[in-house]
């Protein structure tokens, strides 16, 4: 997208008008040009992308920047914007094939601004499917942040090999998980010992059962159970029963947590680029919600220390996890 | 006399302005709500860890809130019984006791005592008011116990161990619970605790009890030609405390706690002319505030300010001793008053992958007053500047190497270093060895400086029981420790074991001497004993008020005695199987030589040569619990005012059932403690230790 500062300078006389009309004809040969290819190339399939990435900084411009790099040049044509009314005020959301849309704000004002289909990336699963249900006509397709329960008990069995069971905490975001995770857990042999919370009030007492009955605790992405009060209170509560948290963020393992593994926005980015790149011909190929096929692990190594617990290499946590097929 | 605010009503103010910033602040933290990338504060850092043994510098013992509970025990000290090496007893004439290895006496003041970083050992004789504490078990979230001295970590009087006292996080809680116990004797400790939190960054409890109990029964010692009734103990305490957490910001955290300890102490026997039945009163209040910024994982500076004051209040009338057909009697108390301010700064760094360094300093004042047993109406004050560093070096995987020290200055004892070198060697994942060397001293306290105790008739003093008398050099110790730790986590399985020795020098004991009006003649002694007499004449002049009843009565005064050499063994096997229980087996072995000069033949006995203890926790079906604690000690004695305590053994029993909605800490308990009946406890020949029975009911919702 060219500004101002892009612009030649201004020429001085009759340098002036002869250069206008030099690049009027040099314009309209490169149009010309323009078209002629576009009619024989393999872009005749290409898509139009808005990517809608608000802010300057953050998750939302590491995907960004990570995308640009991870994307095949001239694949599908792509326009970044922070607002999409950059891209409607001169019609070209009508042309828009999908918007991806770069976090839950991003999201939300994707649907309410645009009639395009939506691909969301950096979002909760439980997110997608509350924008879903609010809006049931609009084609909306995901790769979520959440990662697939398999890899979570992979990671508790790869660190607790001997462990018979595992506490899970549920809050009211991440309830509908309950089934998904029962199947995983008798693929892993893994008993799990699961506790809902419907408020905050029920916390303390769902650790303490929790951590009493289980080897280790597992709470999964919630609002209610990723507040930094419940992180503290988890925290807290299970290092006094010496029992190690598992969790779905970096920052929570560097709170506290044993160790996790998530997927960071390169990650996501890849994921995305990978769909991209394969030669999506329309905006139906973006229609599923996806789990992140690229993963990371991370370890706090002062806590399992302290909690006499000896983690094997990320490396190795990695390759076992991996087991599955899933791509770090 | 400094008049105190009510606990209430500052406790009210304070929960106000702590509520009003909570809401002041601004929610980001809980505003958007994003799982995956919002930032949690950080939670478990190195600093609020304990610090896995197998890298630990120093033996240390945790006591965790499982074992708390399963103790059965209601008060602190008593905890400590698990400590292998520790000796516990209850002083029927004062404040208990504790002793690691031997050299106990009625003041414990060769181990320092902490609560959340906050020294509680009194200025006056640098022991701990194990009675006086405001905290209760409840209140406790577990005891580090560093076994040895500690020095170059915790500064001068960090001699034969450290206890560290972590109360419990109010975030780990939460609604009200009541918790009413009582028992046999009259013995009751009812409490309540109310937790709360405030816009999702503030949280608090407060938490009242009040606990009433008789520890001794009047002892009759009785032999042929002797009889005589000893003390009795019954002590009532109000204790409430208010612990609040503001996380102000993601990396900041401000804490605040004060608190109480109020209440009588009925002590003394009938017949015993020197110590009559009699009540005292104590009271002790602290105020502590704290802010941690926590840069990263590894980087945090801190800032901690507390004052703490403690007062005893006792009086009694002496006598009658008679003389030459006259009887006498003097009006006695232990009045007494103490305040500590302290601030504390710390910055704790990793400097390379490899080397990490704590920095800090500090500043204490500390005042006292007594006439009793300073013999001066004003404040005394001292004042001590500390300076402590600490750099951790890894230069292979398996060596760390430790290197720590505390330069302080004290008004007293001047100019002090207590360095630590410690070298951790892994054997593989789950086991290391450790060697560790030092240097660390006790400085003398107030009452070892300063004490002069008097009974007195107005102005004039009628007789000098305890005096202080030339410089009195701060007691030192070499030590070398070599230790083997194991954590088989998978097993369940931690073994904690060391060897030691100690070479101790210039250990402050006390001892008699004569005293004597300021000219007295000594030719009007009889011949026999005027020599011996003038011998153990108490050092210096004893002014123109003091006028003796008696000439010649004896006074006690503290000096640098013995430099001898203790050595020893011990170890902790903890074994833990969920469903199952835990078995926490602990035993230790200590020798003291008699050194050189050998002044004082309690001090190579005054540890048994064995203790051992075992606390057992099984788990029944349909929320049973039961716990068993056995202890038992070699023959030993009490130093100074403490004697010959036999070989002996002690059962405690709990037997608790948990009931309410799932994680309810609600419960009902039957405790014995001491279930063989009463012990011999500080001085086989005065004192029989009452036995407890109580049931507790603890309701939460």
């Amino acid at each position: 997208m060219n500004t101002e500062d892009d612009r030649a300078p201004p020429l001085p006389g009759r340098r002036r008008q002869h250069a206008r009309t030099a690049d009027a004809v040099r314009c309209a040969f490169v149009r010309m040009f323009a078209c002629v290819l576009l009619m024989l190339s393999p872009m005749a399939h290409a898509l139009d992308l808005v990517l809608l990435a608000p802010g300057d900084k953050g998750p939302a411009q590491q995907f960004v920047e990570a995308l640009r790099k991870a994307t095949k040049p001239g694949v599908h044509r792509v326009r970044e914007v922070t607002a999409l009314d950059e891209v409607a005020r001169d019609g070209a959301l009508e042309r828009t094939d999908v918007v991806i849309a770069a976090g839950r704000q991003a999201v939300e004002a994707a649907l309410r601004q645009s009639d395009r289909p939506v691909f969301a990336v950096l979002v909760g699963q439980r997110d997608v499917e509350r924008f879903r249900r609010e809006f049931p006509q609009r084609s909306l397709g995901a790769i979520v942040l959440d990662q697939p329960v398999a890899r979570h008990l992979a990671l508790v069995r790869a660190i607790l090999p001997q462990a018979s069971q595992l506490g899970v905490l549920l809050g009211p975001d991440s309830r509908f998980v309950e089934p998904m995770i029962n199947q995983a857990a008798t693929a892993q042999q893994l008993a799990l010992d699961i506790i809902g919370i419907a408020d905050s009030t029920e916390l303390v007492g769902a650790l303490q059962v929790l951590l009493e009955r289980n080897a280790a605790l597992l709470p999964l992405p919630d609002s209610l159970v990723s507040s930094p009060a419940a992180a503290r209170a988890i925290l807290l509560t299970s290092y006094r029963h010496r029992r190690p948290v598992f969790a779905f963020s970096s920052a929570y393992v560097s709170a506290g947590a044993l160790a996790a593994v998530f997927s960071s926005p390169e990650h996501i980015a890849y994921d995305l680029a990978d769909l991209l790149n394969a030669g999506l011909h329309s905006a139906e190929g973006l229609g599923g919600i996806h789990h992140p096929e690229r993963f990371e692990v991370e370890v706090n190594r002062t806590v399992a220390k302290a909690l006499g617990i000896t983690v094997p290499d990320e490396q190795i946590l990695r390759e076992r996890i991996a087991g599955g097929g899933a791509r770090r | 006399m400094r008049a105190y605010r009510l606990p209430g009503e500052v406790c009210v103010n304070a929960v106000r302005v702590l509520a009003a910033l909570a809401v002041a602040l601004p929610l980001a933290v809980q505003a958007s709500s994003d799982p995956f990338f919002d930032d949690i504060p950080l939670v478990l850092t190195a600093t609020r860890l304990a610090q896995s043994p197998l890298d630990a510098p120093a033996a240390v013992t945790v006591i965790d809130r499982e074992m708390i509970e399963a103790s059965g025990f209601t008060r602190i000290h008593d905890l400590l019984r698990l400590v292998p090496g520790f000796l516990v007893a209850d002083v029927a004439s004062g404040s208990p006791t504790v002793a690691s290895h031997g050299l106990g006496d009625a003041y414990d003041r060769r181990v320092k005592v902490m609560i959340d970083g906050r020294t509680i050992n009194s200025p006056l004789w640098g022991d701990t008011k194990w009675d006086g504490l405001p905290l209760r078990v409840d209140d406790i979230e577990r005891l580090e116990v560093v076994r040895g001295p500690n020095g170059a970590a915790y500064g001068v009087n960090a001699f034969q161990g450290v206890i560290n006292i972590i109360s419990r996080s109010p975030a780990t809680e939460v609604g009200k619970a009541v918790i009413l116990r009582a028992g046999k004797d009259g013995f009751h400790d009812y409490g309540v605790r109310i937790n709360g939190n405030g816009a999702g960054v503030l949280d608090w409890r407060l938490s009242a009890s009040r606990r009433s109990a008789v520890n001794f029964e009047p002892h009759l010692e009785s032999r042929p030609g002797f009889q005589r009734w000893h003390d009795a103990e019954k002590i009532t305490r109000t204790v409430a405390n208010f612990s609040a957490t503001l996380h102000a910001t993601g990396r900041d955290q401000l804490a605040l706690q004060f608190g109480v300890s109020e209440g009588p102490s009925w002590r003394g026997s009938p017949d015993y002319v020197d110590f009559p039945s009699h009540v005292e009163r104590d009271r002790s209040l602290y105020l502590q505030a704290g802010w941690v910024r926590q840069l990263d994982a590894e980087r945090s500076l801190s800032l901690q300010y507390y004052h703490q004051s403690e007062r005893e209040q006792g009086r009694w009338t002496v006598g009658p001793f008679v003389y030459d057909g006259v009887s006498y009697r003097f009006d006695a108390d232990r009045d007494s008053e103490v305040r500590r301010d302290d601030l504390e700064l710390q910055y704790s760094t990793r400097l390379s992958s490899s080397l990490s360094g704590m920095l800090g300093l500090g500043v204490r004042a500390e005042r006292a007053r007594s006439f009793s047993l300073l013999g001066r109406r004003d404040w005394l004050d001292a004042t001590h500047g500390q300076l402590f560093g600490n750099l951790e070096w890894q230069p292979l995987a398996a060596l760390r190497i430790n290197l720590g020290g505390t330069l302080e200055h004290h008004d007293y004892s001047g100019r002090l270093f207590s360095p630590r070198f410690a070298a951790n060697y892994a054997l593989d994942d789950f086991s290391a060895l450790r060697l560790s060397a030092g240097r660390a001293y006790r400085a003398p306290s107030l009452m070892e400086s300063r004490a002069f105790q008097t009974y007195r008739e107005g102005d004039v003093i009628r007789r000098i029981l305890y005096r202080a008398q030339g410089s009195l050099q701060s007691e030192r110790m070499r030590f070398i420790d070599l230790g083997y730790v194991a954590q088989y986590a998978p097993l369940g399985i931690t073994l904690d074991t060391r060897v030691f020795r100690e070479y101790h020098e210039r250990f402050i004991d006390d001892r008699s001497c004569r005293t004597f009006a300021d000219g007295f003649d000594f030719d009007e002694l009889p011949a026999e004993y005027r020599e011996f007499w003038r011998a153990e004449t108490c050092a210096g002049a004893e002014g123109p008020d003091f006028q003796p009843i008696v000439p010649g009565q004896k006074a006690f005064y503290f000096f640098n005695g013995n430099d001898f050499r203790m050595t020893g063994a011990e170890f902790t096997v903890d074994w833990r199987r969920a469903g199952w229980g835990r078995i926490v087996l602990s035993q230790a072995f200590v020798r003291i030589d008699k050194g050189e000069p050998y002044t004082d033949r309690d001090i190579p006995d005054s540890a048994p040569h064995a203790t051992t203890s075992v606390l057992l926790i099984k788990d029944l079906p349909d929320r049973w619990r039961a716990s068993i604690g056995y202890y038992r000690n070699g023959e030993y004695y009490w130093m100074n005012g403490g004697d010959y305590i036999p070989r002996g053994d002690r059962f405690d029993l709990k037997l608790a059932r948990r009931f309410g909605g799932p994680g309810s800490e609600s419960e009902f308990s039957v405790t014995a403690l001491s279930a063989t009946g009463k012990y011999p406890d500080f001085h086989n020949g005065k004192y029989r230790h009452q036995p407890f029975l109580f049931a507790t009911l603890r309701l939460g919702w």
